[in-house]
């Protein structure tokens, strides 16, 4: 993994020219590593896993068609996300009302209350707004360390912790809100 | 003993909180191999980017282009698809919903002369087209239906895909296929390779009675789909002119200002603020310089604090004034901004406001917020007119919801009142338009949606006999000569000129079909204003109209210039 890692970093340069001369095989390898994460995260702030998909496709077609004003390639990444969490954001602004996350999931525990547990904690995660649903979405599925989440969303750290915070607390009503209902 | 469930009578604590959340939301988000494989197939068959130029700016220079290439790929999401991939666009939907849209808002579509009988253009000779290929297999992953064969009642080439306003005017405007290229129009004889919205996928669509899926396809596997459309032969092929042939076309000239458009008579450009035409690169809330005759568009950074940066509260209206001041309304303040310099002033009105509009001690919280039933969270009423705001000489005038006086705001940022009369006090849910002009103020009367005509001190001095249609009562100052009358939105297309003494002096009919909606109505331009020459240009939403008000607000709106008399 830390072999690929590194070779995929070693090969970032080479994949970004490439992929402005339009080579379609270098951008595959240049986001494949991100799909998996990009996916889930489109999800999970979209609202669905098609919403996501939907996000996806327009965050590549961009990255396809602005990768020429990437200026650093080892920005890549952090650009590509940019990409994501922006089409992701459009896709649940305008969608709002779809909610469809994935029930079917076996976590943690099977019984009937767990299971209308989860169903409250998807309703009160689908009531938070696009930028609380980004923190945590970068947070927890795309597992961003603090300091990449402060460049990624332009803040300090020690504003990306408050951002966590206050999205945390608002979920936190509103699951408790759904308990009472 | 049973465990508890992760979130039941034993809360947890914070840092448990915040596990249990993260624990789901892998869990949630993961995807499956199949989703990340077409998600690769996807990458593969993307366009090339030689051939494909995404979007045409008539006016707008390349700077701008580029500037804007990020709010590009926002807007591909906002307006519903105008890439070159496949993408499912629904413009019309059951019967009954035209007949819905028809009765509020007659569509210049509509034509009672009997039309001939035409049969349908042959799609025998497009069959080993690329594109005809590409409308029976779109690469649409998650909306893979491919595998089946859907028969086809009729084919056509169009020399240039702007051409399907005239031969498929059932879709009204798309931005999406205003493109300089021949394209392919296959109509589909039953159910289409179309994911069904309402159905398990994947399922295939299949259309209301008496309607077809349509799929326009460019070079390339990149066609777009359309639900239920409406298709006469004659149009498709040709051979008879549609009623759309000949109506200007709206000329999309930006995207991404939010709310408002204000037309600056003084510098001849037009001021927009929201989120800017970076937006989605930059969440700081801008205000925008257009000038039409270059085409330049410049913007500036408003102050960033939690109010401006919040995603769900957008800025509302947007006036210029007499000093050369820019004045924009936001659910907290109101803002005077000095584009000489780029600096800004600001005065939070729920500060120095004494009461509520019901006599109340002063609210932490101002008093146009409105409730969450719409939106499943709280949102502002600063952009739908509920708040409007109108220069004044160099002064700016604000109407408030739930407040029995306009507040008038001096170039030093002095706040008075100006009382008015209780039926012309909005709630927030009523439509507020607002302007100044010929030292008149003119005010939406919610009760009958008629404007009231006020002195400056607020008194009544007339009432319009027109009345502004449901929805859109927005106002426009529109100078004609030395005269400064109101132009009254009263419909989608249509619009009324009132003078001081609220006299109808003219009515004005843009036949621009306007884009559908989801629910297959006409999309309304929900802002109006006019420039020297008398054109209107419209402030036009790209989020279905069937979307509540929030959506609308915050998705990427487009700034059209509609010329009446080409």
């Amino acid at each position: 993994m830390l072999e690929r890692t590194i070779e995929y970093q070693s090969e970032l340069g080479s994949l970004v020219a490439a992929s402005r001369d339009g080579d379609r095989d270098a951008f595959c390898r240049l986001v494949r590593p991100h799909l998996s994460a990009a996916l889930a995260t489109a999800g999970v702030i979209a609202g669905s896993h098609a919403d996501g998909a939907d996000a996806m496709q327009n965050a590549l077609l961009a990255a396809w068609q602005d990768i020429g004003t990437l200026r650093e390639p080892d920005a890549f990444p952090a650009w590509f996300r940019r990409l994501v969490v922006r089409a992701a954001v459009d896709v649940a602004r305008r969608r709002r009302h779809v909610l469809e996350l994935n029930l079917a999931i076996e976590w943690p525990g099977t019984d009937l209350e767990d299971l209308l547990d989860r169903r409250r904690l998807r309703r009160a995660f689908n009531r938070l707004a696009p930028k609380d649903r980004v923190v945590l979405a970068l947070r927890h599925v795309w597992d961003l360390p603090g300091a990449e989440m402060a460049i990624q969303l332009g803040v300090p750290e020690g504003t990306v912790k408050s951002r966590v915070h206050a999205a945390l607390r608002r979920l936190r009503a509103a699951y408790e809100a759904e308990d009472r209902r | 003993m049973k465990e508890p469930g992760p979130m039941s009578e034993n809360k947890p604590a914070a840092d448990q909180f915040d596990m249990l959340v993260g624990g789901w939301l892998k869990a949630t988000g993961a995807p499956d191999s199949d989703e990340l494989a077409a998600l690769e197939t996807f990458v593969r068959a993307l366009p090339d980017r030689r051939r494909a130029p995404r979007f045409r700016m008539p006016g707008v220079p390349r700077f701008a282009l580029a500037a804007g290439a990020v709010v590009l790929a926002s807007a591909v999401a906002a307006t519903g698809g105008f890439t070159l991939y496949s993408r499912i666009i629904a413009p019309a939907t059951s019967p009954s919903a035209h007949s819905s849209a028809s009765s509020s808002a007659p569509s210049p579509v509509v034509d009672a002369t009997p039309l001939p009988v035409v049969a349908p253009p042959d799609p025998a000779p497009f069959v080993n087209d690329e594109r005809y290929k590409a409308c029976q297999n779109p690469s649409l992953p998650q909306n893979d239906v491919s595998g089946g064969s859907f028969p086809v009642i009729a084919a056509v080439e169009l020399a240039d895909e702007r051409q399907y306003r005239q031969r498929l005017p059932d879709l009204g405007y798309v931005p999406s296929l205003e493109q300089p290229y021949q394209a392919l129009v296959v109509v589909y004889a039953g159910r289409s390779p179309v994911r069904d919205d309402a159905a398990p996928q994947p399922t295939s669509h299949q259309p209301d009675s008496g309607l077809y899926d349509v799929c326009i396809a460019l070079n390339g596997p990149s066609p777009q789909l359309f639900h239920n459309v409406s298709v006469y032969w004659g149009y498709l092929d040709g051979s008879v002119s549609s009623p759309t042939a000949g109506q200007p076309a709206p000329k999309v000239l930006a995207f991404g200002c939010a709310t408002d458009i204000a037309w600056d008579a003084a510098r001849r450009v037009f001021w927009c603020a929201g989120h800017g035409l970076n937006a989605t690169s930059n969440p700081t809330q801008m205000v925008v310089r257009y000038d039409p005759a270059s085409g330049a568009i410049r913007e500036w950074p408003l102050p960033v604090d939690d109010d401006l940066t919040s995603t769900q509260q957008t800025v509302g209206h947007v006036r210029a004034d007499s000093a050369g001041m820019v004045w924009i309304s936001h659910p907290e303040r109101v803002i005077r901004f000095d584009p000489g310099t780029g600096k800004s002033q600001s005065v939070r009105l729920s500060d120095v406001s004494p009461t509520n509009g019901d006599g109340s001690s002063p609210s932490p919280e101002p008093t146009y917020l409105i409730g969450n039933s719409v939106c499943d969270s709280p949102w502002f009423s600063s952009a739908l007119g509920f708040r409007a705001i109108a220069t004044d000489g160099d002064t700016a005038v604000v109407a408030r919801v739930d407040t029995p006086y306009l507040t008038r705001i001096g170039p030093d940022m002095a706040v008075t009142q100006i009382p008015i009369e209780s039926s012309l006090v909005a709630t927030a849910s009523d439509q507020q338009g607002l302007e100044v002009a010929g030292g008149l103020i003119y005010l939406t009367r919610p009760s009958d949606s008629r404007i009231a005509i006020l002195s400056p001190d607020g008194s009544v001095v007339a009432v319009s006999t027109a009345a502004s249609a449901e929805g859109h009562s927005r106002l426009d100052v529109r100078p004609r000569g030395s005269s400064s009358d109101v132009v009254v939105w009263t419909g989608n297309t249509n619009a009324t000129e009132i003078d001081g003494a609220g006299t109808t002096v003219d009515e004005i009919v843009v036949a621009v079909n306007f884009p559908r909606a989801d629910d297959g109505q006409q999309q309304p331009p929900y802002d109006i204003a006019s420039d020297w020459n008398g054109h209107y240009w419209y402030l036009m939403g790209t989020s279905p109209v069937n979307i509540p008000f929030c959506d609308a607000v915050l998705g990427m709106n487009l700034v059209v210039e509609i010329d009446p008399a080409p």
